[in-house]
């Protein structure tokens, strides 16, 4: 199971490399640089615990899009864009506390 | 380590990571000597054989080392701090930012820095130590913060420049024949291996990385391990941040990118199990100069990052085999070399 993940993963990107290859007409190869910490980033948002065995999709969703959304939302807003990364470290940083107090007051109880 | 080389004898200490890794040192060492050196047409020796040339290499690898340094003791206690690199970035730009805007003298910037280094690493200690958070999220989301907010403070587009010379001194010039930033790289190594090696501490950093509930019972203060280890983290980045900044004369907030993983990637590569335990500091200073060796050998020798970056990738994995297939072989259950003894005596109920 763990090799056809990873086989999985790896055709996924595949798909992922061809969908932004064809919104612009230059392919350059450093294109997904730092993504993957980003994709960890917004999985864990979205409520998958990252020592596994809790999860589900639809958070992803959710998360992926809440971490995409803060570049359009500071240009709405007329903030200056650099803030984009800490705003994104913020709210990872929050998720990650909130799960944490939720599991210490579950195990509390 | 090297109590079971002590207990094997010469033949496994032939056979120890770190003496493997020590002939690919000198191997890819001897093999760039040939290949990366010539004679220019004025008939001096130019690329990788030269003093100028290895005195570069140890220049440009100042920084990363002192990463990686620090990223030993966190590794061994099972944890992972991907901020490092953000910690540089955004101590760089603080520093700049002091001297610069706010008119502060170059040492009190220093300090101001360092000081900055250390809110960052507490800041990691406190949330994986309070709440029990994985390390790996927790300073994935300080990379993110950290790297964001030295953005922020510099609008993406300042550098701070115009530095006096006695600081680019620190980064640029020589000091007594060897680069002026080798001496501080000297003493934190000297410094780090002494608590990894010949102090109670590092016995607890790999007690915990082996069993952190085991070391708990054992009576060890955890909490205040980890939290140590992390702000250490946060110091040496820091002060990795000050050298950067004097190297290149200028601070900018992308300073230091992607070097937390070059920094995982040596002490990986230096025999440091990612799941902690077992692991050395001086493998960590092998693991470094393998990669060092190979990325400013292949670019002495007219090759691409590219390619570095992919055979160091190769080099990883290799690594990473050589350490397994002994255990599958002799089906031993992995992690059961090194076992630490706890430094104090178990509390007996």
């Amino acid at each position: 199971m763990t090799f056809l993940n990873f086989v999985f993963i790896g055709a996924l990107t595949g798909l992922a490399a061809m969908m932004a290859a064809v919104q612009s007409p230059l392919v350059d190869p450093n294109a997904g640089v730092g993504l993957e910490l980003l994709v960890i980033a917004g999985v864990v948002v979205g409520g998958v615990s990252i020592s596994g065995g809790r999860g589900n999709l639809w958070g992803v969703f959710a998360g992926l899009l809440l971490l995409s959304c803060i570049s359009p939302a500071l240009t709405y807003f007329s903030i200056s864009a650099y803030w984009e990364k800490a705003i994104q470290g913020g709210i990872i940083l929050l998720a990650v506390v909130a799960d944490g107090l939720r599991s210490r007051k579950n195990k509390n109880n | 380590m090297s109590s079971t080389s002590k207990s094997h004898g010469w033949k496994s200490l032939l056979l120890s990571h770190e003496f493997i890794l020590f002939a690919v040192v000198v191997a890819e060492w001897i093999f760039f000597y040939f290949i990366a050196t010539s004679k220019n047409y004025t008939g001096h020796t130019v690329g990788f054989g030269t003093m100028d040339a290895q005195f570069d290499i140890l220049r440009h690898t100042c920084e990363i080392g002192l990463l990686a340094l620090v990223m030993t003791p966190i590794i061994l206690t099972g944890g992972i701090d991907l901020s490092v690199g953000s910690v540089l970035g955004v101590s760089a730009i603080i520093f700049g930012k002091l001297w610069h805007d706010e008119h502060f003298s170059i040492p009190a910037a220093i300090c101001g820095a360092l000081i900055i280094g250390a809110s960052a690493g507490g800041l990691n200690a406190f949330l994986i130590t309070w709440l029990r958070l994985p390390p790996l999220i927790v300073t994935l989301g300080t990379y993110s913060l950290f790297r964001g907010l030295a953005e922020a403070i510099t609008h993406g587009s300042i550098t701070y420049t115009g530095f006096p010379d006695s600081f680019n001194y620190l980064g640029q010039e020589r000091w007594l024949g060897m680069p002026a930033q080798l001496p501080i790289f000297v003493i934190v190594a000297i410094g780090v291996w002494l608590l990894v090696h010949r102090m109670t501490f590092g016995r607890s950093f790999r007690a915990i990385g082996y069993a952190p509930e085991g070391a708990r019972y054992a009576g060890l203060p955890v909490e205040r391990r980890l939290a140590m280890v992390y702000v250490l983290a946060g110091v040496v980045a820091a002060l990795a941040g000050i050298i950067y900044t004097a190297r290149l004369g200028e601070a900018k907030a992308d300073s230091g990118t992607g070097y937390e993983l070059f920094a995982i990637t040596a002490v990986v590569l230096g025999g440091t199990s990612i799941f902690g335990g077992v692991g050395s500091v001086h493998g960590t200073l092998l693991g470094v100069a393998a990669v060092a060796i190979l990325k400013n050998g292949i670019s002495l020798a007219h090759g691409s990052t590219e390619m570095a970056d992919m055979l160091t990738g190769v080099l990883l994995i290799l690594a990473l085999s050589a350490s397994i297939v002994p255990k599958i072989l002799s089906k031993r259950p992995a992690r059961v070399q090194t076992v630490p003894s706890t430094p104090q005596p178990t509390p007996t109920t």
